[in-house]
């Protein structure tokens, strides 16, 4: 069975794809947080963010569709903001979210997930946190997999029945599927175990900042400055 | 007379239900043999396997080359055991293959190089020497296997321990599987169905049923012949 994944196009050769994972996060942080800390009536700067996002995604190679498309997941977490507020704030509110969620977009999709995961450990970011996200990628379509046989198993079976029925037999295997994972994650365990897991998880990196990444991120840092400068 | 890779005294296992799994299994294994486990479901098979590098420990006398099986000896003894679990979906757990390949060598704490090395050995004695970097969820179910094969070998084990390698591979797989395994040097102890794999890897096929040893003896040409029927 076939998953649209995360990372589809993080195979694409890019000077964006080919820039140092850690230099990468650095640049999408920084751009992220003066977008954040971007004066609200300032539409210039806001024009020149986007401006410079979509620089950086023309130069990366990946279809505007496919970012575009994926950009929607923020559109219901705005709309809850947007209930509660006066229109000032949920435009400034809208704007600065959106241009964040394209940077977000372009960092993960134009690098390989394990890369990006690697990338924040090697950047500190606590090691049992970039585990769980780890195993969390590789079993969720597994977990997805298990779950679309049972309802298979059970559409196969189900002729007429009640609605009521129905939501029983589902919420029995939301219950199955639990049980399943949580025993998969005993034998995962074990595997590790088996392999001389004690508790410590060591990894093995090989990033290595070259020049081009230390250029990127200098001339990152240095058209936000000049954003700031001028939206000022 | 070679050396024994494995000996085991009255091991009994009981599962925290009351289930008796494993009663009074008596077994040695010579060093470079390979041994069949065969018997019906629920046999015990895998449990008996999971005894061989201290998952579970039931009560009995267990050694592995020279190691006794006890708390002390765990780390050493998981080393030398490399055990291939069934489902592949659980032995190969990290984003992708050089990760998984390198897990147990980088546990046993190896400087860096002689990883990379063993990694690439294990990948090329697997057939698998350019996949290093693809995501463990994107191979095939074939290929899954044969990674996890490798995902043992990297540590270098004496012992391979396999827990039905042929199981769901088409016929090619399957194929592939067996010359694979026949190529390694190692003390192999494999439990399976497949009892046409069993005559053509091991030497020696022990039958467990309902938690005891009921007949052990050397394969015949063919191993399915003397249970069919």
């Amino acid at each position: 069975m076939k998953h649209s994944y995360i990372d589809r196009y993080s195979g694409i050769d890019s000077f964006i794809h080919r820039i140092d994972p850690r230099v990468k996060i650095a640049g999408v942080f920084s751009l992220i947080l003066s977008i954040i800390l971007a004066r609200a009536d300032s539409f210039v700067s806001f024009a020149l963010y986007a401006l410079c996002i979509a620089i950086l995604i023309f130069i990366s190679k990946i279809p505007l569709i496919f970012i575009l498309k994926r950009s929607l997941v923020v559109i219901p977490f705005v709309l809850m903001v947007a209930i509660f507020s006066a229109p000032a704030i949920f435009r400034n509110v809208l704007v600065k979210s959106y241009l964040s969620i394209l940077s977000m977009i372009l960092l993960v999709s134009s690098t390989p997930f394990c890369d990006f995961l690697k990338a924040l450990e090697k950047l500190k970011f606590p090691r049992i946190f970039t585990m769980i996200i780890s195993f969390m990628y590789r079993y969720i379509f597994v977990i997805e997999d298990e779950l679309m046989k049972m309802r298979q198993a059970k559409e196969a079976r189900s002729v007429g029945g009640s609605k009521w029925l129905h939501t029983k037999a589902l919420a029995n295997m939301l219950g199955v599927l639990f049980i399943r994972a949580y025993e998969r994650g005993e034998k995962v365990y074990l595997a590790m175990c088996s392999r001389g897991f004690n508790g410590d998880i060591r990894t093995m990196h090989s990033f290595r900042v070259k020049r081009s990444d230390l250029c990127f991120l200098a001339l990152i840092v240095g058209v936000l400055a000049a954003i700031k400068v001028i939206g000022a | 007379m070679a050396k024994k890779a494995v000996e085991i005294r009255n091991l009994n296992y009981t599962y925290p239900d009351g289930t008796k799994a494993l009663r009074d299994i008596n077994l040695d294994i010579l060093a470079g043999e390979s041994v069949g486990i065969i018997g019906p479901n629920g046999a015990g098979k895998t449990t008996f396997l999971l005894h061989l590098n201290g998952i579970l420990k039931g009560e009995g006398f267990i050694k592995i080359l020279d190691f006794e099986m006890n708390g002390k000896n765990l780390a050493q003894i998981r080393n030398e055991v490399g055990l291939v679990f069934q489902d592949p979906e659980n032995q190969l757990f990290m984003p992708t293959v050089f990760d998984d390949v390198s897990f147990g060598p980088v546990n046993m704490m190896l400087p860096s190089a002689e990883i990379q090395a063993s990694v690439n050995e294990a990948l090329k004695e697997v057939g698998m020497p350019d996949s290093m970097k693809r995501s463990s969820h994107h191979l095939s179910f074939g290929e899954k296997k044969r990674v996890s094969i490798a995902t043992v070998l990297s540590m270098r084990p004496q012992i391979l321990v396999l827990d039905e390698p042929t199981s769901n591979l088409d016929p090619k797989g399957r194929r592939n599987i067996i010359k694979l395994l026949k190529g390694i040097d190692k003390t192999k102890v494999i439990a399976s169905h497949d009892l046409e794999m069993i005559s053509k890897i091991c030497s020696r096929y022990v039958f467990l049923e309902r938690g005891t040893i009921v007949r052990s003896d050397s394969t015949p040409e063919n191993l399915a012949n003397l249970f069919s029927g």
